[in-house]
């Protein structure tokens, strides 16, 4: 029972955090949502 | 108390040592202001002459106030006390730098004709000296009606004059500067003006002359926008008249340029002395070589090709102590489970530890790259490298700002979608984003690595190595299917003008070990965080879909088979000690297996590792001859040793080494069937069909599939896949040992070079990455571009894995 109840949890919670991911990046998509600080984001080459 | 309080604007081109001054002015009492719908922010401070109190805002750096995006209207709007929340201010500091005058006097010009107070600060005058040029302040001075300060703002040297000239300016009105446009320009000018002043109520605000000024030349941008919306199809009318009575058959944005620099080139005329041909700077020397079309581009071929080279020269001993790392943790992770918990010995060794542990093991890679791009960015070379490039953009019809955002798509293509938004022209911005997901980010890194230690020789051609000179390939496959893209998009849908693009060469710089390692910091955090949370829950979920259904009836069939071959091989060590003359549990036969196997397990070892170090034939040949020599001796020393328990001793190793893989192969078809009996065995079947000429099986296009969301996760599904199909063994510890061991239905090797490149091929080209193509949608305003590209990418990834494929194959790979 104890092993059920741990790979249970471990399944909803990843798909809770993968459904919140779509729900996230759908409102990223419609600009409600900062993705992540891009403008901070060192993968941005900073050039003038 | 302090009599005075006033507001000045601090603006000035990007690298004229502005920050500096800024910094120099006020000190360290600073604060950020934002700026609202706008992605740049502006800095103010404070200031302190004698009684009075001069507030700062320094606006971004920018070479013009045209204004095609919100982030360019933010300097003139700043100049008009109409940022909500910033003060309106009363005068303004010009920086100038010294050694590019004419350039830096052309924003001069457009600041100048607002008529607000103005100082003009010099800087970069030891540069300017350094190449023979000397500027007469007082001459510069009286030509723009205005004070000229040198300064140099990292030695504090004409701070308080500048203090005191903006002190004793801003007691006296501005006077606007007036270019000399002509009658039919200027006329257009006031005729536009009193245009958008009619506008006035419903805009909110009273437009000022240079606005119609911008507005007649640019003919778009922001202000454009308002005006179109309150003054409807009339004013856009209006507009285009007088735009076209302005041009008189030119184009507007010459006879500015023209009108201003005539200006420009007399005032500097006057102020400005130099050597003959000016002393030549060591920057200008360098940049002679790596900006030159041959050598140059030469240069930067060789620098790119090191930089791949190093990442499998240095990475492979990082990537050891990883996975040596995860492996332990692993271990003591799955020592915590009890035995009768298989499930969850399942969930964490192949879905967490195969999966995830998986991954982290490429982060040495990651962060190589971009220690490479830090210091090279850091250097000032990155902007050479896009000069360089700017010149192939041209004949694809791209502006050369497009470079800049494609060139950080390589790193990752979400601020690169972003930073397309310094691009004027629609369609060219368009252009540049529906390209920028074509460049090999580093998501695609691990990947491509993966395969390449895989399946790609690791043979020396010439001074490099095989395996860097693929993956240097695989970063231009994006490129070589980006050009002919951008080819359609341009002369098609997407065409329009090619737009001058200036571009400054900033000085070169030491690296500071600082910016590097908060890049390194930064990016390998990140690598981990995505690691920790996207891949995580996509693993678990591939996990489950693998695991589950669990078929009772298979799993009794192969239990039953399992637990025969255990007892047959049983009743065989029985048989055979008993033949030998022992009881079956006697010591001295079992301490006499144990150092036969021990004996053989180091032989083996050894062996492996003589032939790894030693590269020519004949001496390992040689080494292996006297490998074996050895272990024929340390044999014989054993049966001395062990006597009559020897003999039986070895037909009992012998038999248990048929035993165990008589007992894996068991295990290993149990595992095989479960997993083609999971709801991602039974969805990968109905797929296959659509993957196999690709040169992929079921579980390669599963995993593919699953990678949607973020490319990396292929690692981690063909980790927990390939596991739980039992493609694991006891000595192939990383995904790399797994993916060379994998066998097809038939028994032979699943993937082969053809295999591999294909895959690599797909990642190269395919919209996997479900980030990218939300910020296309927020960029756009529209589902179209994502859509479009989703399906265009896709396509064209798996058109070109088909056509690698299938050519490898025939070729023999």
């Amino acid at each position: 029972m104890i092993e059920y109840a741990i790979v249970a949890t471990v399944l909803v919670a990843a798909a809770a955090f993968a459904a919140w991911r779509v729900w996230h990046t759908l409102r990223v998509s419609q600009g409600k949502a900062e993705g992540h600080n891009c403008a901070k984001c060192p993968a941005a080459l900073k050039m003038e | 108390m302090h009599a005075d309080r006033h507001t000045v604007a601090l603006l000035g081109n990007p690298n004229t040592g502005k920050s500096s001054l800024f910094t120099a002015l006020t000190g360290t009492r600073q604060k950020i202001a934002n700026f609202p719908g706008v992605t740049v922010e502006a800095k103010l401070g404070t200031a302190k002459f004698e009684n009075s109190e001069i507030t700062i805002i320094d606006l971004p750096g920018t070479y013009s106030l045209a204004a095609r995006s919100p982030d360019e209207r933010v300097a003139t709007e700043a100049l008009l006390g109409r940022v909500p929340g910033t003060p309106k201010p009363d005068g303004v500091i010009i920086v100038l730098d010294a050694s590019n005058l004419e350039r830096n006097l052309y924003l001069a010009t457009q600041v100048l004709e607002f008529g607000l107070p103005a100082v003009i600060a010099l800087t970069m005058l030891d540069v300017a000296q350094s190449r023979g040029i000397t500027i007469d302040v007082e001459v510069l001075g009286k030509q723009l009606n205005a004070t000229v300060v040198p300064v140099n703002s990292p030695q504090g040297k004409g701070i308080d004059a500048l203090k005191a000239a903006l002190h004793r300016t801003l007691h006296h009105p501005g006077k606007a500067l007036h270019v000399p446009f002509g009658d039919e320009f200027t006329k257009s000018v006031d005729e536009l003006h009193a245009a958008v002043c009619d506008l006035s109520v419903k805009l909110g605000f009273k437009p000022a002359r240079p606005e119609a000024l911008r507005l007649l030349v640019d003919g778009a941008g922001p202000f454009f926008d308002e005006c179109e919306q309150v003054g409807g199809g009339a004013f856009t009318d209006t507009l285009q008249k007088l735009r076209a009575k302005a041009a008189a058959g030119s184009s507007l944005a010459l006879i500015e340029a023209q009108a201003r620099y005539g200006l420009i080139g007399g005032w500097v005329a006057q102020a400005r002395t130099s050597d003959d041909d000016g002393k030549r700077t060591k920057t200008d020397k360098v940049d002679a070589v790596l900006t030159n079309k041959v050598w140059g581009t030469l240069i930067f071929m060789v620098l790119m090709l090191l930089v791949f080279q190093s990442i499998y020269a240095w990475a492979g001993p990082l990537m050891d102590g990883i996975e040596e790392g995860v492996g332990a943790l692993g271990g003591l992770l799955l020592a915590l489970v009890p035995d009768d918990m298989p499930m969850l010995h399942s969930l964490l060794k192949d879905g967490v530890i195969g999966g995830v542990g998986g991954v982290l093991v490429f982060l040495p890679q990651i962060l190589i790259l971009f220690l490479f791009i830090a210091i090279l960015e850091d250097l000032g070379y990155m902007s050479r490298a896009a000069f360089l490039m700017d010149r192939v953009m041209a004949p694809l019809g791209l502006n050369g700002r497009s470079f800049i955002p494609l060139l950080s798509s390589f790193a990752c293509a979400i601020p690169g979608i972003m930073g397309t938004r310094v691009i004027e022209d629609r369609n060219t911005r368009l252009t540049t984003i529906f390209l920028a997901p074509f460049m090999s980010c580093s998501a695609r890194l691990p990947v491509y690595t993966l395969f390449i230690a895989a399946f790609v020789p690791d043979h020396g051609v010439g001074p490099f190595n095989l395996q860097g000179l693929v993956l240097f390939a695989m970063y231009w496959v994006g490129v070589l299917f980006a050009i002919p893209t951008a080819l359609v998009l341009k002369r098609g849908i997407l065409k329009s003008k090619i737009t001058p693009f200036l571009m400054e060469l900033p000085s070169y710089k030491m690296p500071r070990p600082k910016a590097v390692a908060r890049v390194l910091v930064e990016r390998g955090g990140a690598f981990i965080k995505r690691a920790g949370t996207i891949i995580f829950a996509v693993a678990i979920i591939v996990w489950a879909l693998a695991y589950f259904p669990r078929d009772g009836a298979v799993i009794e069939k192969h239990d039953a088979a399992i637990a025969a071959s255990e007892d047959e091989f049983a009743a065989k060590v029985a048989a055979i000690a008993k033949d030998g003359g022992f009881a079956e549990d006697d010591e001295a036969l079992a301490a006499s297996v144990a150092d036969i196997e021990e004996l053989t397990a180091t032989h083996e070892e050894a062996v492996a590792a003589t032939e790894e170090e030693i590269v020519d034939e004949a001496e390992l040949e040689a080494a292996l001859e006297e490998r074996a020599a050895a272990f024929t001796a340390a044999l014989l020393e054993l049966k001395r040793r062990h006597g009559a328990a020897f003999e039986p001793a070895q037909v009992i190793y012998t038999a248990r080494i048929e035993g165990d893989e008589a007992v894996a192969a068991l295990e290993k078809q149990r595992d095989g069937e479960l997993l083609a009996g999971s709801f991602l065995g039974i969805a990968g079947h109905a797929i296959e069909p659509a993957v196999k000429p690709l040169g992929w099986d079921w579980r390669i296009g599963m995993a593919a599939i699953a990678s949607f969301p973020a490319r990396e996760v292929i690692i981690a599904s063909l980790g927990t896949i390939f596991n739980l199909g039992g493609d694991e063994d006891e000595e192939s510890e990383s995904l790399r040992h797994v993916l060379v061991d994998a066998e097809d239905k038939e028994g032979n090797p699943l993937f082969t070079l053809a295999t591999a490149l294909s895959i690599m091929v797909f990642f190269a080209l395919c919209a996997q990455c479900a980030a990218t193509l939300a910020i296309m949608r927020r960029e756009t305003n529209s589902w179209k571009w994502p859509i479009a590209s989703f399906v265009y990418m896709t396509s064209l990834a798996y058109i070109a894995a088909l056509v690698t494929y299938q050519v490898a194959s025939a070729l023999g790979a």
